[in-house]
């Protein structure tokens, strides 16, 4: 019975993909801890539905986000930031877990929220600071 | 391919395939990434294109994206999956015109669960403005290499065994 498909299964070719789709995966990890080492004053920007507000991330507070008919509660406690419940059915963005570190993101798609850990001078142009 | 309709009747089989493996999918937990699925429903599409074509697998993937999107997730979840779908479907446009002879199952499976992962990352950093790009990217592209893998390696299992059955079925 003939089995051809007619197609290799692996090669050099193949080996030198998989190396270069690792190389391009360690540069962009390597260029990440360059550009984004940790500050001494982190704080939260919360991006909902392209509006931003910033949260120091070192004062402890609960925010909760009402957008896209999905309720979140964002829980800042010593230094770090986490997506603490939400309405959502997929429950993606609690499993991202706490994110403290410059750079750090969790995302609830459905509800078109992104929080983003950045350092205090790289923050851009803010809607408005929250204290 | 003996007539179109031919055609048309095994590329909706692929569709159906496909959207049964996006579905299985959607049962995975989010693990060890949120967000990471294994892209088995690429398979369908990678076997598509080799047993009837790049108009074949474009259909599955665009068809499989719209409908597993209207069926398990969201308008967002559909521009993050229409955008990596595409960029894959660039991947295999480009394998049959200049690679096929360099590259094997593996590295294509590979390129498009790596380019798929690339597209995702860029759509969202688009959306959401957050450096995804380089925080997110390299624990997928990681992941990516392991499941391309995995997908390429059943394609070529699967795909000579396919191509005796529409052969025989004319």
């Amino acid at each position: 019975m003939e089995k051809k498909s007619g197609f290799a299964l692996f090669g050099l070719g193949d080996a030198i993909c998989i190396i270069a789709v690792l190389l391009t995966a360690a540069i962009l990890a390597l260029s990440a801890q360059i550009m984004f080492s940790t500050t001494d004053s982190p704080i939260l920007e919360v991006n909902i539905d392209g509006k931003t507000e910033l949260y120091p991330l070192n004062e402890d507070r609960t925010l909760i986000i009402n957008e896209n008919g999905i309720s979140l509660t964002v829980q800042i406690s010593n230094g770090t930031a986490r997506i603490e419940s939400t309405t959502c059915p997929d429950g993606i963005c609690r499993s991202m877990g706490a994110i403290s570190h410059n750079g750090q993101t969790a995302i609830c798609a459905p509800a078109r929220v992104a929080l983003t850990v950045r350092n205090a001078d790289t923050g851009g142009e803010p809607d408005a600071i929250v204290r | 391919m003996r007539s179109s309709a031919e055609k048309v009747a095994y590329t909706s089989v692929f569709v159906c395939v496909a959207l049964m493996l996006s579905y299985l999918e959607s049962f995975l937990p989010y693990l060890p990434i949120p967000g990471f699925k294994p892209g088995l429903a690429n398979l369908a599409v990678m076997i598509s294109y080799f047993c009837l074509g790049l108009t074949a697998a474009a259909t599955v993937s665009v068809c499989r994206i719209l409908l597993s999107s209207l069926l398990f997730g969201s308008p967002v979840s559909l521009i993050f999956s229409l955008v990596g779908g595409i960029l894959s479907l660039g991947v295999l446009a480009l394998y049959g015109k200049l690679m096929k002879r360099v590259i094997g199952a593996v590295g294509l499976g590979v390129l498009c669960a790596a380019i798929h992962c690339v597209g995702q990352c860029i759509a969202a950093s688009a959306l959401y403005g957050a450096p995804l790009l380089f925080t997110y990217l390299p624990w997928l592209l990681v992941l990516s290499v392991a499941t391309g893998a995995l997908t390429g390696a059943l394609t070529h299992a699967t795909v000579g065994r396919l191509k005796l059955i529409i052969r025989s079925s004319r």
